[in-house]
């Protein structure tokens, strides 16, 4: 017993000269060593590569210095390549730790089982600390059944963007054309311009008479401000074809007609049936830039490189093509258009049918836009997911938002950020965009509606508008009568 | 003669050296008693000694870490405000380009629409001047785009580290919240240590023993930062 009680006594006061001589080593080097193994892991973007270089650089390094972990960016082109390496991810796991998806995909990857709740591994009181740092309409989109799925990463929502001389151009000289426009549209109204119209200064305020106007205006006089100079061409362009953003623009021109989520699957509702009136309108005269008369379409990259190369000068544009059409206010982005300052933001134009009565719009509409949430998911066989949440934490503090969003173009989806937006984002042509965007939020937008995708609606109405304002002869009449017409005549299923 | 005492046998004891026998031995006993307990109270001694120094050693190095770590938080915290308070003097140059790229574009304006007013264009020979001034006034807003934009590029570089800086003391304050942990508890530790000397109560020194022992893991977590 003694004995052992000796060596006790031994070991005990070696172990303090061992704990004292390594509080000593410590001294020498304070800082936290990272003796941790490195671990290995990958975040899926679905960006090009410039934008994933600078999320690389400026956000995630920071948080693998910090963590003791490698991580590799996995980038996606489309959000279609995004599911298909989910997929992939889910039948062979290759330690994919956070996916960025969006709202138009999380639902359908969810069903698949190729995620997994975001805050299953957490503790909720730390699930409620997040959730309470986002903005509800961003939080919408996250949950699903009221548990957190996901965690928003950015949002989205289409505006106009618009040349500012091609506006003041129009709004000073338009009369001179009021009698070809009143004779355009007697044709398709019967009537020709509402009761005292007259164009509206600015176009926070156009309605779809308004754009028809300038657009007519704009395609029959010699620009001044336009590329080549004074050539005379159409200078409205809308994205068409069955691209995701064509699909969702007609959809949201319905919205702004007056069609509702619960109509979704009615091809011959009036909101429907005016706002592909009002599209026929235009190519009938030649106001729409000829590639949107392609049989593919023209997709948004196409519509910003057309307004990039001053050929157009108005058309529907979100937050990441405003801050790469305008240059940006990175060192390193990729110049942008000519004179930027000339580019003004606004909400998109308010629907409105062309029949009138009384010689107002008979049915008014408003403005509308569907919102675009982007979320960080985590996939089902996720080594990590307790750090995938962390890691969709730091992406979406304060400050990388916000630098995040002066860098790639974004509406930030934190709370704070929206709510001090006028003091923290300062440069005055990302103010306008900004103030832009949250006009368009306040006067009509919302989620993109699930059934769209899954009732395979979007096809049924991309088909839709390529028989009945491009699929026909552009004389086609183009009368209320005609369209309706025309709508019915489309075989069922498109 | 008969009731004298009879005298002790050769080898027997009195009751009187029993008694003075019993004495010694209890008195000897009491005696072993005293420098048992006199030894162990020293041996206890020894030990809290012992321990006290070690523990004593150790919250000296400690302090030593914590204040380097929280020299490293003041660091940071020191380039972070310079950077915000470099960032807002920039911000306020900013402005007043801006300022001054208002009223030339206010100025250019009000020539053109004077222009306009009077029905003439810019090419027109008879104002050439007005044209000249118009041409000036173009070139230097654009020149104030690109000079607020370089004035911009360096807001946001220090923006940037405002960002970094703080993120970084984040680490050192964890570390220094644990050490400063560990410092009480050893404190505490040392206190149960002096006061076993003076009560010789063994489970106190055992009380401080695990007291400082779990100040010591704290510290090292303090360092690791595993928990």
């Amino acid at each position: 017993m003694p004995m052992i009680r000796n060596l006790l006594q031994r070991g005990l006061i070696l172990l303090g000269i061992a704990v004292n001589i390594a509080f000593l080593f410590i001294n020498l080097r304070p800082q936290r060593p990272h003796l941790a193994k490195v671990r290995h892991a990958k975040v899926l973007l679905r960006a090009d590569p410039w934008r994933a270089k600078w999320i690389e650089d400026n956000e995630l390094k920071d948080f693998a210095a910090a963590n003791d972990i490698e991580l590799d960016v996995v980038t996606a082109a489309t959000f279609e390549e995004v599911i298909t390496l989910l997929e992939a991810e889910k039948a062979k796991p290759s330690g994919l730790l956070l996916a960025s998806v969006d709202d138009a995909i999380a639902e359908e990857l969810r069903k698949e089982g190729a995620l997994q709740p975001i805050g299953a591994a957490v503790p909720p009181e730390e699930v409620a600390a997040a959730v309470a740092d986002y903005t509800p309409e961003a939080m919408q989109s996250a949950r699903v059944d009221q548990q957190v799925w996901y965690l928003p990463r950015r949002a989205e929502v289409d505006i106009a963007v618009y040349l500012a001389p091609a506006v003041e151009d129009a709004f000073l000289h338009w009369e001179e054309d009021r009698a070809g426009i009143t004779a355009a549209l007697a044709e398709a109204n019967g009537v020709g311009l509402p009761k005292g119209y007259a164009l509206k200064k600015s176009p926070n305020d156009w309605d779809a008479y308004d754009l028809f106007v300038a657009a007519w205006y704009w395609a029959h006089h010699p620009a001044a401000w336009a590329l080549p100079k004074d050539s005379i061409a159409p200078r409205v362009a809308l994205r068409t074809g069955d691209s995701e953003d064509a699909v969702r623009d007609l959809v949201a021109s319905f919205y702004a007609h007056g069609l509702t989520a619960a109509e979704l699957a009615k091809k011959d509702h009036p909101a429907v049936i005016d706002a592909l009136q009002w599209e026929a309108l235009l190519r009938r005269h030649h106001l729409l830039a000829a590639a949107c008369e392609d049989p593919k379409g023209i997709d948004s990259d196409g519509v910003n490189d057309l307004f990039k190369a001053r050929q157009i000068a108005w058309a529907p544009i979100n937050q990441e093509d405003s801050l790469w059409l305008h240059g940006g206010s990175q060192r390193d982005a990729v110049p942008g258009i000519s004179d930027p300052q000339e580019i003004g933001w606004s909400a998109l134009p308010r629907g409105s049918s062309l029949e009138l009565a009384a010689g107002a719009p008979r049915r008014p509409g408003k403005s509308f836009s569907f919102t675009k949430v982007q979320l960080w998911a985590v996939p089902v066989h996720a080594s990590d997911p307790k750090m995938a949440f962390e890691l969709a934490r730091f992406l979406t503090q304060r400050g990388l938002q916000q630098r995040e969003t002066e860098a790639q173009g974004l509406l930030p989806i934190r709370r704070d950020l929206r709510a001090d937006y006028p003091i923290v984002f300062r440069l005055a042509w990302m103010q306008r965009l900004l103030d832009a965007s949250y006009r368009q939020v306040n006067h009509g937008s919302g989620p993109v509606p699930p059934a769209l995708a899954y009732a395979e609606l979007d096809v049924m109405y991309s088909e839709l508008r390529a028989h009945i304002v491009y699929g026909r002869p552009a004389t086609a009449p183009v009368t209320l009568a005609a369209i309706t017409e025309a709508v019915h005549e489309v075989p069922h299923g498109k | 003669m008969a009731n004298e005492p009879t005298p002790p046998k050769r080898g027997e004891d009195t009751e009187e050296t029993k008694l003075l026998r019993e004495e010694v031995t209890r008195r000897r006993g009491e005696e072993d008693a005293r420098d048992a307990k006199e030894a162990v109270a020293e041996q206890l001694k020894n030990r809290v000694a012992l321990a006290a120094i070690v523990l004593t050693t150790a919250l000296s190095f400690i302090g030593n870490i914590r204040g380097n770590r929280a020299d490293a938080i003041a660091e940071h915290n020191a380039a972070s405000t310079q950077a915000r308070q470099q960032a807002a003097e920039l911000w306020a140059y900013y402005q007043t380009k801006l300022a001054e790229r208002t009223s030339l574009e206010l100025a250019h304006d009000r020539l053109r629409l004077d222009l306009k007013k009077r029905g003439l264009s810019r090419d027109d020979p008879s104002i050439k001047l007005e044209a000249l001034k118009l041409t000036e006034y173009e070139e230097r807003v654009h020149d104030f785009d690109a000079d607020t934009q370089q004035v911009f590029y360096r807001v946001q570089d220090l923006e940037k580290q405002d960002d970094v800086e703080q993120r970084q003391v984040v680490e050192p304050a964890r570390a220094v919240e644990r050490y400063e942990l560990a410092s009480k508890l050893i404190t505490l530790a040392l206190i149960l240590l002096s006061v076993t000397i003076l009560s010789t109560r063994v489970w106190l020194f055992f009380a401080g023993l695990g007291l400082g022992a779990v100040g010591v893991l704290l510290a090292f977590d303090a360092y690791l930062l595993f928990f």
